[in-house]
């Protein structure tokens, strides 16, 4: 079964995550960038949920790190931010989608199940 | 009582261990007792605790709990068992020996503490703060031998700003044990009269660390007699050259800087530490402006401010005569004009720095520092009555036409954020009901979020109607150590179950504010709420109150300092304007309302930092 990361500060955000996806895949959550890095460095993951907004260190952040490694997972951000520029310096980091919160419960699934098509 | 005549304490369940620690630590007078039974209240105040963490390591954390808040400014040694837990007593700082100890090892921690008390937490916090600064500014220089500064002498040679007071503060901090730091500016006509007195006041330190700043502007004649006193000692003074360091710290300027008096100098000269100005260290302009600018945005809770290429390499190309005191005074000007986005070249104004009035100006202490875009008072206060604290001095106003906007858009980007995120839940929860309402584990679930949720909402809605409410106008006399021990009060439940240590030091200092009562019980609500939602269980929050002895004109009166373990108060993510908790955004406001203001600081240890500054009241009120 596949494994999705994800990463939010808000325990609310990442309980419905983990139902809509559930029977889908695995679903590991944490609440912040050092702990999404301690997780990645411990479990293969196949796709990574990211909130760009956290305390301390944002979502970008973990963008740039993942960046500079060739077997780094996709990512994909949910955001509450409007800005296009915001998405657009995701996608420019390597995010592979950028989808705004609150998200439509079936656009999410769909996308998910499209990036991991594939996957074990 | 002074610290050394106080006693210490030996906390251990076992009276055979205790007897056997007391003797090893040579302190006759040292109070005993098991952690359960201790005599806390009546028991002479502590230089320093030595608890064991053995079988019961639930009652030794109530202890230290209860022992830590009474006597924060007390050392600590623990004595731990190999299966007792080490973490949940990291907030104390103590040094840690594994129970039962090696004797040689026991007896010489036992008789340090003994002779004087370690280093208490308030001492260690200021020391590493001193050392981040030096990273920030001189970390790639290093620091002379301090060994070889036992008994020695430092000239250290630099022109203004270059960090000449800093190298000096740390080689002070950093002495083992530090003593006393007696520092004398000899460009006062009483210099060696003051430094006489001030030696003669330290006369029983273990350790005098003597800076002298700007030996070189004094007259000759008296550069001689001074290179007498480092040699031989002041003039009836015993100053043993084992317990004693010398430091000078010498202006150089070019063309322009008396020569210092060769006697002295050969005299000074033990080692010879070099500062080289800001332009002559490639690269070091904008690791600074970075470092600076990072430390500015979360002291103020806003997003770092980056630099341009174009004015990354104008910094490099500047002149500074004043260097990082000056290149530090430009950003924080720059960061006070508001705005987003990089920093320009233009925006640093960098030419005009470079002249003698920049340098003149550039004093950090004159320099408002950087305050995020916040909301406006609602009811404005009046004029303070005769006699109150003035108001601090507010930032430079920004451009008219912009500030609203900003003010306005920091709260409703807050209040967005903060109301979006249940509806995420809400909104998919309900989304899933129809494909998996048969389940009960999904039932459950969604009635336990929708209840979370539903709380959340309702708390920030009540507090944006408290805020809505607030009459900023009724100022008065408060008494702030009342007002944050009741709120602490009002979380003792949630501290117990979460086995937090709280480290209050609220009452030594009359911590009076001058404000309305019900504007700071929101704005402290609002702080402990966010404060409690990110400290980690079993760790210490330092909450301290403060008034300084010489306030600056205009400037706020009173300090009021958290200090936690946990998650950052203010949110960050790179280059993306980010907004703040909601209840942090509120209670920025009513705190400048009242005249006050608010900043974070995330220090690399993992500690976060939020001072509250506020107008105090006079005597009178």
């Amino acid at each position: 079964m596949p494994r999705v990361l994800v990463v939010d500060d808000e325990a609310g955000v990442r309980e419905s995550i983990r139902m809509l996806l559930r029977g889908e895949c695995e679903v590991l959550a944490v609440d912040s960038v050092d702990a999404a890095l301690r997780s990645l460095a411990e479990t293969h993951v196949d796709l990574v949920l990211l909130d760009l907004v956290m305390p301390g260190r944002g979502g970008f952040a973990l963008l740039e790190e993942l960046a500079k490694r060739r077997d780094a997972p996709a990512v994909l951000v949910l955001t509450g931010t409007r800005l296009e520029q915001t998405a657009e310096r995701a996608r420019v980091l390597g995010a592979v989608d950028c989808i705004r919160k609150p998200f439509e419960v079936e656009a999410l699934r769909t996308r998910v199940r499209e990036l991991l098509k594939g996957k074990p | 009582m002074s610290p050394r005549s106080k006693p210490i304490w030996i906390v251990h369940a076992d009276p055979e261990a205790r007897a056997l620690l007391r003797t090893l630590a040579g302190d006759s007078a040292a109070a005993e007792g098991a952690p359960e039974d201790f005599p806390l209240e009546t028991a002479p105040a502590p230089r320093a605790v030595v608890l064991h963490v053995g079988a019961d390591p639930a009652a030794a954390l109530d202890f230290a709990y209860r022992a830590a808040r009474l006597h924060p400014g007390a050392g600590w040694v623990l004595l731990r068992d190999p299966a007792a837990p080490e973490e949940a007593f990291a907030g104390l700082g103590a040094e840690v020996l594994a129970w039962p100890a090696e004797a040689d090892r026991l007896a010489s921690v036992l008789a340090r503490v003994g002779r004087a008390a370690p280093t208490g937490l308030r001492a260690r916090r200021q020391r590493d703060a001193l050392a981040r600064r030096f990273a920030r500014t001189l970390g790639e220089l290093g620091l002379p031998d301090l060994a070889g500064l036992n008994g020695g002498r430092l000239l250290v040679r630099g022109e203004p700003g270059t960090g000449r007071m800093l190298v000096a503060r740390v080689v002070h901090a950093l002495a083992d044990p530090p003593g006393a730091l007696v520092q004398v500016d000899c460009a006062g006509e009483r210099a060696l009269a003051e430094l006489s007195e001030k030696l003669l006041a330290a006369a029983n330190e273990r350790r005098v660390v003597v800076c002298l700043d700007r030996p070189e502007r004094l007259a000759t004649e008296r550069q001689r007699e001074l290179a007498g006193w480092v040699e031989l000692g002041p003039p009836g003074l015993a100053l043993e050259p084992e317990r004693s360091v010398w430091i000078a710290l010498v202006v150089e300027l070019a063309g322009a800087t008396p020569a210092l008096e060769p006697t002295l100098a050969l005299a000074l000269a033990g080692q010879e530490l070099r500062l080289p100005p800001l332009r002559r260290r490639p690269g070091a302009a904008e690791k600074f402006a970075v470092a600076t600018l990072r430390a500015l945005a979360v002291a103020s809770g806003t997003a770092a401010r980056e630099l341009t290429r174009e004015a990354a390499l104008s910094l490099g190309r500047a002149v500074w005569p004043g260097n990082f005191r000056e290149l530090e005074a430009v950003l924080r000007r720059a960061v006070a004009r508001g705005g987003a986005g990089p920093l320009g070249a233009e925006e640093l104004g960098i030419e005009s720095a470079a002249g003698a009035e920049a340098i003149e100006a550039a004093q950090p202490a004159a320099t408002p520092a950087a305050r995020p875009a916040s909301v406006r008072p609602l009811r404005p206060a009046p004029s303070p009555a005769p006699g109150a604290s003035p108001p601090p001095a507010a930032s430079p106003p920004p451009p008219a036409s912009s500030e609203p906007v900003r003010a306005s858009s920091a709260l409703l980007q807050s209040l967005a954020h903060s109301l979006r995120n249940p509806l995420v839940s809400l909104k998919t929860f309900a989304a899933l009901l129809p494909e998996q309402h048969a389940e009960e584990d999904f039932r459950v679930r969604f009635r336990a979020q929708a209840e979370r949720d539903l709380a959340s909402l309702e708390k920030h809605l009540d507090r944006l109607a408290r805020f809505g409410d607030l009459d900023v106008g009724a100022r008065k006399a408060v008494n702030l150590a009342s007002l944050l021990e009741g709120l602490l009060h009002e979380r003792r439940t949630e501290i117990r179950s979460r086995r937090l240590i709280v480290l209050s030091e609220l009452g030594a200092d009359a911590p009076w504010a001058l404000g309305s009562e019900e504007a700071l019980r929101f704005a402290f609500d609002a702080l402990f709420d966010a404060t409690f939602a990110r400290i980690g269980d079993r760790r210490d929050l330092y909450i301290a109150c403060r008034r300084p002895s010489a306030p600056p004109p205009h400037a706020p009166t009173l300090r009021i300092l958290l200090r936690f373990h946990g998650a950052p108060l203010s949110t960050l993510p790179a280059g993306e304007p980010a907004p703040a908790a909601l209840e942090l955004v509120l209670a920025a406001a009513a705190l400048e309302a009242l005249g006050g203001r608010i900043a974070y600081e995330s220090l690399e240890s993992g500690e976060q930092v939020a001072r509250v500054d506020l107008p105090a009241a006079s005597a009178e009120e």
